[in-house]
């Protein structure tokens, strides 16, 4: 189980930056699919991961996927270290990641985001043309079939 | 390679929010202060912001600016259309996506946490029912 409005709700109230790309920002486009992580862009400034560090901490984040019992420490040093971080925590599976293929970091994709109200706050969110170039860019079969949905959306959005 | 290129950033999410964000990068400067150091008025910002003007390319560098900031363009490749891609479009329920469309993001977003926890229980319910059947 994924809970997206603690998640959103823990990065907004302590005012990390980030950007919504992914399964969620299909889904805030309108597509149908379902996604079971959060996927965001992360600014890589030291306040930055300061903050998210901090905000994160209490939902006990831990690598996905590994492992229970390995020592992982959620500190400023080791997002400084590293940069794409798949994570599980007590709110469910989220990706904080530092790029991604055919978008660069958070610099870049900023430009080509909205502010959509969720949960009380307006995060960033991928705008739908980048979210399809991004998708396309990554070059995974899975992505196809929800490529070819977010054009349908992108079609249904320019007629209506 | 198939190259695309934009020359107006007319009607895109792209020159609303660019330009308000420009205002916010700046410290926060209002429409009406972007508006004067652009030399231009408040509802011409407004509009531009909440999408219902068609600024040309012009407009919003003047704007960005007025803010203090430069822009910059970059040609994006786009990939020509993808077979595979073509042919799910057909399997595609474009009613459920016109439904969709009608709801806010945030109805979306809660549509979605409705269908993890429908998972969930049914994920549950599997493993209820293995453990109760005989062995």
């Amino acid at each position: 189980m994924i809970d997206f409005a603690t998640l959103l709700n823990t990065l907004g109230d302590n005012e990390v930056e980030f950007i919504i790309v992914g399964g969620l920002a299909a889904n805030v486009h309108g597509s149908a699919r379902f996604t079971d992580d959060l996927d965001v862009v992360y600014r890589r400034t030291p306040e930055n991961i300061a903050r998210l560090v901090d905000a994160m901490r209490p939902l006990n984040p831990y690598l996905r996927g590994a492992p229970l019992g390995l020592p992982f420490d959620w500190s400023a040093a080791t997002v400084q270290a590293g940069l794409n971080f798949t994570l599980t925590c007590s709110a469910g599976a989220i990706d904080f990641l530092g790029e991604i293929a055919g978008g660069g970091s958070y610099d870049t994709l900023v430009a080509h985001t909205s502010k959509v109200p969720l949960f009380g706050h307006q995060p960033l969110v991928l705008d739908l043309p980048w979210l399809i170039h991004v998708k396309r860019a990554a070059g995974r079969r899975k992505d196809l079939e929800a490529i070819a949905e977010l054009e349908v959306i992108q079609a249904l959005d320019r007629d209506r | 390679m198939l190259f695309r290129y934009h020359t107006s950033v007319q009607n895109t999410p792209a020159a609303s929010s660019i330009v308000q964000r420009a205002r916010e990068a700046a410290g926060g400067l209002s429409q009406r202060d972007l508006a004067q150091r652009a030399g231009t008025a408040q509802s011409v910002v407004a509009r531009i912001e909440n999408g219902t003007s068609s600024p040309t390319l012009d407009t919003v560098a003047r704007l960005l600016r007025a803010a203090g900031f430069g822009y910059e363009l970059r040609l994006i490749p786009l990939s020509p259309p993808d077979a595979v891609v073509e042919s799910y479009k057909s399997g595609i329920d474009r009613a459920s996506l016109i439904e969709n469309l009608r709801k806010t993001p945030e109805q979306r977003v809660r549509t979605l946490e409705a269908m993890h926890r429908f998972s969930d229980e049914a994920k549950r319910a599997r493993v209820r029912r293995v453990a109760e059947e005989p062995t």
